[in-house]
């Protein structure tokens, strides 16, 4: 466990100066008509703070983020808070090229800019279109936005679900495929890709190969949409790996503290939870519906994992009620691991119980204000409670922490869209 | 004083009517593709689907390149509300949507009915909105939102 040094927070200066790269990239957008390739600018952004009701674990929104709110801050300015930049070059009807440069806290609790999208795109004939490089990816219902607080009415993703979906982009391709048929417009997109994603602590992870399908219909105000994602990954955390290594080759007596007795290898035992190309599947179901005075989102999914990581249920309902420029929302989410079987082996089944200790129930209420153009005002408070001995999706979770506690955010943000 | 009667309830019928032409003025909203388009009609579904992103061809196959009017322009209001029952912040949120994620660009936005007209006549494909009283030779309407 480590803290972060406050240095690297997101302090007032540093927002004023996010505020100002903003004006200046809003200064500049422009559009072209004329022939010739057409360039368009634009760009998004958040400003918001959090706070946590527990000082023994960070909050985090997104699986590689160092810290939160909890132990780390009190009100911590960097949990939502980001700006992105976009360019679009039309070339002809056919082609086209996107580039997305974003600025928020990363893995090393830097805010250093990120190209975050950076791909073309072919428009083969008016219903499939290939694209090529670095993607946004359709996972989940809200995966390829996730960052785009302005498109969503809750402040973040929910939580529960979306806090453990990895990696964000992948460097690969794309085909999509639409068509309608009467009044049914329905929508195919398959990815292909690998990336490499780094987590604090300097860990990394190589997903060497992603890939999956998403189907979606859109009936009326009705949205419905099914999805499979499959990924081979290697972590390449040296302390996780030494302890695998252990497990396969035997630990000698006194290994594990003072009069610890040997334990014989098990290669096997190793192999069934750590090795190289470890495999996860995710299945997906989302209905929506939005005839635009009220809205409901909903989404479930569930993770097969052949490694340390267990199988997972996640689900999430949100509801909400538009009155003018005032949403009112409620969203009710959750995850929850499934337990292992015990192997016997001591040191295994400590990381099996640990992993495995995560699951945990959102009930979340806010309200979106539209403020003026381009403009959203949220807050938001949600009531997490981690399941009977479990630590839930927190970060830097101190001796201190109870398991099984509940917990209270509370979120303030503005987003903006330019 | 019958005759007064009904003079008095032809006025206040004027009086209505005229206010009611007031209210509606932007009523109509056309959806209009070039004169030449060889597009027959679209449903109120297709219209929706078009114009909230969900689709991009139109019937016959063609890629359809949408044409707005300026962002707080009463046409462009009274259109999407009708068309799709969305505000212009739920519209600016479903288009930061698809063009952050890379998946497709905002319409073009043209000056005003004039424009749209000139859009649509020039670009195949191309698939806007004007007030029904605008209507000339130069476009074809395949659907009327009233």
């Amino acid at each position: 466990m480590h803290s972060v040094s406050r240095r690297q927070a997101l302090s007032p200066r540093r927002l004023v100066r996010l505020s100002t790269a903003a004006a200046a990239l809003l200064a500049c957008q422009a559009s072209a008509w004329a022939d010739g390739p057409q360039f368009r600018f634009s760009g998004f952004g958040t400003m918001g703070v959090a706070h946590s009701t527990n000082k023994q674990a960070d909050y985090t929104a997104n699986f590689d983020q160092p810290s939160g709110p909890g132990y780390s801050r009190s009100w911590d300015a960097g949990l939502d808070s980001k700006l992105a930049g976009q360019m679009d070059v039309t070339f002809s009807s056919k082609f086209s090229a996107t580039a997305q440069v974003e600025t928020r806290r990363r893995y090393d609790a830097s805010f250093k800019p990120d190209l975050m999208l950076a791909f073309g795109k072919w428009q083969a004939t008016p219903e499939v279109s290939v694209r090529l490089g670095r993607l946004p990816y359709p996972a989940f219902l809200i995966s390829d936005y996730r960052e785009v607080g302005y498109s969503q009415t809750t402040v973040r993703p929910p939580v529960d679900f979306y806090q453990g979906v990895f990696p964000r982009r992948l460097t690969g391709a794309d085909v999509t495929w639409r068509t309608s048929v009467d009044s049914v417009a329905l929508k195919a997109i398959g990815f292909y890709g690998k990336e490499l994603a780094k987590l604090p602590n300097g860990i990394e992870i190589d997903f060497t190969r992603i890939y999956g399908l998403n189907l979606s219909a859109d009936v009326g105000d009705m949205n419905y949409r099914i999805s499979y994602m499959d990924f081979k990954f290697n972590p390449s955390s040296a302390q996780l790996g030494a302890v695998f290594q252990g497990v396969a080759f035997g630990f000698p007596a006194g290994a594990l503290g003072t009069g610890s007795p040997a334990i014989p290898g098990d290669p096997a035992l190793a192999n069934a939870y750590y090795r190289p190309g470890m495999h996860t599947f995710y299945g997906s179901l989302s209905a929506n519906y939005d005839p635009g005075d009220w809205f409901v989102n909903s989404e479930v999914a569930m993770a097969q994992a052949v490694s340390f990581f267990p199988q997972r249920q996640f689900y999430y309902v949100t509801s909400g009620v538009r009155l003018d420029k005032f949403t009112p929302y409620a969203t009710v989410s959750g995850m929850l691991a499934e337990n292992f079987a015990v192997t016997g082996h001591p040191v295994v089944d400590q990381i099996l119980a640990g992993s495995q200790a995560s699951s945990q129930r959102t009930v979340g209420i806010g309200l979106r204000w539209d403020a003026v153009k381009n403009v959203a005002l949220k807050t938001q408070f949600d009531s997490v409670k981690l399941d009977t001995g479990s630590t839930g999706q927190f970060a830097n979770v101190q001796p201190g922490f109870t398991p099984g506690s509940r917990i209270g955010i509370f979120s303030l943000a503005v987003d903006f869209v330019f | 004083m019958t005759n007064n009667i009904k003079h008095q309830v032809r006025v206040a019928f004027l009086v209505a009517s005229a206010a009611l032409c007031f209210t509606t003025a932007h009523a109509a909203q056309a959806v209009v593709v070039s004169a030449k388009s060889t597009v027959p009609s679209l449903t109120a579904d297709q219209v929706s689907q078009l114009f909230l992103g969900k689709s991009a061809t139109l019937p016959g196959g063609a890629t359809a390149v949408l044409i707005d009017q300026p962002e707080g322009s009463p046409a462009r209001d009274e259109f999407y509300t009708k068309a799709t029952g969305k505000n212009a912040a739920q519209m600016k949120a479903l288009w930061s949507r698809l063009t952050f994620s890379g998946a497709a660009q905002p319409p073009k936005v043209v000056a005003g009915p004039a424009e749209v007209k000139k859009a649509v006549a020039d670009t195949p494909g191309a698939i806007g909105y004007i007030d029904k009283g605008a209507v000339d030779g130069t476009v074809k309407v395949l659907f009327t939102l009233e």
